[in-house]
């Protein structure tokens, strides 16, 4: 009890260097969760939109990929960003875009997936009316879109939960270094190391917040849509 | 007047058409030709394959065997078929917006302007009676309404082959008495119309041609003695 009573004092207090690595934490986030939704939800789309040969391979390929260990996805990106990297002169290892790239290849699957399946769950008629109205694919996408934003957004929303709760591309890629490239999740397991169990739960608890509030906005935009 | 077709070709011609479904048959075809001013009933139980073989014949379903053509050419490679046909759900639905949005959207799809766009949409809903329902939004209609706003948007496209499935379904009897009406006009106009529909009245009062589906094999019954002049 004690140990929370300090927490929600360092947390009220207004701790600087608490609420900087929420700060970078919800930028670092929010960033990913944009690049990987540029990119994924077209995707999701075309996935749904598309009959081709292999387009149920492409699923389970997206569907086997949210279950990569983010270590992993460190790693894989880490050699790309090194500097012996082919993308090394781009100055990205140990630095927020090395965490945002990271955590964006991180995300685009999830987000890939989930938009495919949300939109699957869509009243079939409206593709159908879209394919009978003459719509061009690249109309039939922004119009499925439009009509499937909540199950979209739920996408993004769990794409969000899962960068923001992740640590492994976090560590590798940005190194955990003080006001640059620190997150919550990094930071908790440094202070918990260190012995600083004060500070960890007060970031736990931050992460906590935010996971439930995830979860009750995504549960919302279910019954919406 | 109805467009005219290549050579005089019908606007649907089909011969020995087969879908699958899994290992079954869902609907088959042995022959059927459509012509340009027609209008042919698909009568037939629940689950008999009128809607499925509406959907192949607008391109919506497939692949199947057999010969399908619109105005004499394959389906996949009729270019008219998209600018000339459209499908009607049961049920149709209606995107995100207004009335107006939903009559102005397939207009926009062809990059109509602005002007002609507003222009078509007006006299479309005056032809239709839903000058009224314009500004309402579109998820709030009744059955009936809904109907009318589906068809007013293949209307204002200039569609005139109509493939219409059940489209007085779930109406009242007065919804349903507009509807009809508003089909017989588009008949004695020269547009060409589809119908699947269990309503005889509108069999009645509209159809040139009954085509019968049989319940047994789930597949139509179109050889000249399913077809009941």
């Amino acid at each position: 009890m004690t140990a929370l009573r300090e927490a929600m004092a360092l947390l009220l207090g207004g701790d600087a260097d608490i609420w900087w690595t929420i700060g970078a934490t919800l930028r670092f986030s929010l960033s990913a969760t944009f690049f990987s939704a540029l990119l994924g939800v077209p995707s999701g789309a075309l996935l749904f939109l598309s009959r081709f040969r292999g387009r149920r391979i492409a699923v389970a390929f997206m569907n086997a990929c949210m279950a990569i260990p983010t270590v992993v996805i460190g790693l894989f990106v880490y050699s790309l960003i090194s500097r012996s990297g082919p993308l090394g002169s781009l100055n990205l290892l140990y630095n927020p875009g090395g965490v945002i790239l990271g955590q964006s290849l991180l995300a685009f699957p999830l987000i890939t997936a989930m938009a495919y399946t949300g939109l699957q769950k869509l009243d079939p008629r409206y593709h159908e009316t879209l394919l009978t109205l003459g719509a061009s694919r690249r109309r039939r996408m922004s119009a499925i879109l439009r009509e499937g934003r909540l199950v979209v957004l739920q996408a993004l929303l769990i794409g969000f939960g899962r960068i923001i709760g992740e640590v492994g591309v976090a560590m590798m890629l940005g190194g955990n270094i003080h006001r640059q490239t620190r997150t919550m999740t990094t930071a908790i397991a440094l202070d918990a190391g260190k012995g600083e169990f004060e500070r960890a739960l007060a970031l736990g608890l931050v992460v906590l917040s935010l996971a439930l509030i995830i979860n009750l906005l995504s549960q919302l935009v279910v019954r919406d849509a | 007047m109805p467009e005219p077709t290549l050579n005089d070709a019908p606007v649907f011609s089909l011969e020995a058409i087969s879908f699958p479904f899994g290992k079954q048959v869902a609907v088959s075809c042995d022959a059927l030709e459509i012509h340009a001013g027609e209008c042919v009933a698909f009568t037939g139980t629940n689950g008999s394959g009128k809607t499925t073989l509406l959907k192949l014949m607008n391109g919506l379903l497939g692949p199947f065997e057999g010969t399908l053509l619109f105005c004499g050419a394959p389906l996949s490679r009729a270019r008219a078929l998209r600018r000339r046909s459209v499908f009607l759900h049961q049920q149709p639905v209606l995107f995100t917006g207004t009335v107006r949005d939903n009559l102005a959207f397939a207009l926009k799809l062809r990059g109509m302007a602005a002007d002609t766009v507003a222009a078509r949409v007006l006299a479309t809903a005056r032809d239709l009676g839903i000058e009224a329902l314009l500004k309402r939004s579109a998820r709030g209609l009744s059955t009936g309404e809904t109907q009318r706003v589906a068809l007013g948007r293949a209307l204002a496209l200039g569609a005139d082959v109509l493939l219409l499935d059940e489209p007085t379904a779930a109406m009242d009897a007065a919804s349903q008495t507009a509807l009809r009406e508003i089909l017989f006009g588009l008949k004695t106009e020269g547009k060409t119309l589809v119908v699947s529909t269990h309503d005889e009245r509108l069999v009645t009062k509209l159809a040139d041609r009954r085509v019968v589906f049989s319940p047994e094999r789930n597949a139509a019954e179109v050889s000249k003695a399913g077809v009941e002049q």
